[in-house]
């Protein structure tokens, strides 16, 4: 069940993502940042995973079998969990090592970001507000991403 | 409250240290070591004050250069395995003891380029390759810490590796390696020790056991750093300093740096600023900016600098600002009797780079630990000076 949660809340923050850098001119700031595609995997040990292709000033897409430039695994399950659910932040996370990273460390700084700005629309305000130490400005309505991530 | 803290290294510490080197590479059955060193310590002869403690055969590479980069890493460890070598002697500040954890890491994890081996946390237990760490300045705590950065020329990018298998075994503090510092490095130094360990002490990473390094680095740091610029040659002043910085180095290692290093390693990056000159100039402003989330936190390292009257007349909520100006007044003792540059204001051309200097402060990983949230536009006003220049 935990991994069938954070399978589903990765496919949602990937799809999040993937809407928002159309729709959110930060989000493909930072992306367009690297200036070059890159492979992107999240990861749980001895759980789910997803890879993601970005490619330069396209956007998002799901891919299979490469090997990723930066890889984000958990820990554990269980911390995932709480990650995933939006109980803990990427940034507790970080502070509680409970993740690695293989890849450029501060390449990776943007996806944190990424992350920190599609979780601001996905997650309720109240969440957010305990997860993130500032809140961002939203350029769409979140209920209009929503829609977008779910159906697009 | 969830925390880890690792430190592996064995220290031999204080006067003759270096005379158990010998004991020490037979503990490790280094029979032919490789020294790394770098062209100015090795005109100075630093390289004899070890060698003079060593019957063994070894191999001297001498050419690091001050901006370390993966090419050099990389040759190093084609001479290692040409020279047969079977362990590391690492004697330098920053730059060398950098340059030989990449050596060590390739060497112990098998790997053919060190892109391969970039990141944090991720490395599991390599290969056991010998590691000794002999500092010759008392700033960095390289020998103590979980991390090393390295250059890349084509790049133009530093790039991080942290892990708990990148430590030393064996770190040698000597004063006679510090000695003869020019008292200007020994201030710039000092004061990079001294950041280490206040951003250690409050940051958001920060935990019981890095704190109790911190708090004791600050102690040592507050207590010699005067007394070493009027008594450079004091083997007992220049010992604490190099306690401090290692002390410092593990309790960063283990609770990270915050934004003082964070725009830091931009300036230098850009501007080609000496990290301890950085973090002479950014200290005070980058403190100011954090006062309002680290008033409490601030308002204790007054008292771990000594300040105990002052601490006991101040009203608690002025402690913070009180522990800033203390050390302004120092900073500025020693730009009277060092040159130390102590303001934003002395770096060429720092106008025109702003903007690239705030973009990398803003990627680097030791912001996301600092208390304050901070975006590009707090960065540009601490470097344009809002805070203080
Ligand atoms: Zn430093």
């Amino acid at each position: 069940m935990k991994k069938l949660i954070i399978w589903v809340v990765m496919q949602f923050l990937y799809r999040g993502m993937k809407v928002l850098y159309h729709d959110d001119p930060r989000m493909k700031e930072e992306l367009d940042g690297w200036k070059q595609d890159k492979f992107l995997t999240l990861q749980v040990m001895h759980g789910p995973s997803i890879t993601i292709k970005y490619t330069y000033q396209k956007g998002l897409q799901k891919v299979k079998n490469v090997k990723p430039d930066i890889c984000i695994t958990f820990k554990s399950i269980q911390t995932a969990l709480l990650v995933f659910t939006g109980m803990m932040s990427v940034k507790s996370a970080y502070l509680e090592h409970r993740f690695s990273l293989r890849g450029d460390v501060f390449e990776s700084m943007r996806f944190v970001r990424c992350v920190d700005l599609v979780e601001t629309y996905l997650f309720p305000r109240f969440m957010t507000k305990r997860i993130l130490n500032h809140q961002e400005k939203k350029y769409k309505p979140t209920l209009l991403i929503y829609i977008k991530a779910l159906f697009a | 409250m969830y925390f880890e803290f690792v430190n592996k290294t064995k220290v031999c510490a204080g006067k003759n240290a270096l005379t158990q080197l010998e004991y020490e590479c037979q503990q490790y059955h280094m029979k032919h070591p490789l020294i790394l060193t770098d062209q100015v310590l090795y005109q100075l002869k630093y390289v004899d004050i070890l060698t003079k403690h060593l019957s063994l055969e070894y191999s001297l590479y001498t050419d690091i250069p001050v901006d370390s980069s993966i090419h050099t890493i990389e040759d190093i460890k084609d001479f290692y395995i040409k020279e047969n070598c079977d362990g590391l002697i690492a004697l330098g500040g920053g730059s060398v003891l950098d340059t030989a954890k990449g050596v060590y890491l390739m060497l112990s994890q098998e790997c053919e380029s060190i892109e391969d081996i970039l990141g944090f946390e991720d490395l599991k237990l390599g290969k056991d390759v010998p590691f000794f760490a002999i500092p010759t300045t008392s700033g960095t705590g390289s020998e103590a810490t979980c991390v090393a950065v390295v250059s890349h020329p084509e790049k133009q990018v530093k790039l991080e590796i942290i892990s708990q298998h990148i430590q030393s075994h064996v770190a040698f503090l000597d004063p006679v390696l510090t000695q003869n510092l020019p008292l200007k490095t020994t201030a710039s130094t000092g004061i990079d020790a001294l950041t280490h360990a206040i951003e250690a002490y409050t940051c958001s990473q920060k935990n019981p056991i890095s704190d109790a390094y911190a708090i004791l680095a600050i102690q040592t740091i507050s207590q010699n750093i005067l007394k070493v610029i009027d008594n450079p040659k004091d083997e007992n002043i220049r010992l604490n300093l190099a306690l401090a910085s290692y002390e410092a180095g593990c309790a960063f290692s283990n609770s990270m740096v915050g934004i003082v290093h964070a725009i830091g390693h931009a300036l230098g990056a850009v501007c080609h600023i000496a990290h301890g000159d950085a973090m002479s100039m950014l200290l005070i402003p980058c403190m100011r900016y954090n006062l309002e989330v680290n008033k409490d936190l601030y308002g204790d390292v007054l008292l771990y600098l000594g300040q105990k009257e002052l601490y006991s007349q101040t009203p608690k909520e002025q402690l913070g600002q009180k522990a800033i100006d203390y050390i302004a007044s120092l900073l500025q003792t020693l730009h009277e009797k060092t040159n130390l540059p102590v303001s934003l204001g002395s770096v060429e051309n720092l106008s025109e780079h702003i903007n690239e200097v705030a973009e990398k402060a803003l990627n680097d990983g030791a912001l996301i630990v600092n208390n304050k949230y901070a975006n590009k536009q707090d960065i540009i006003n601490i470097l344009e000076g809002h805070y203080g220049y």
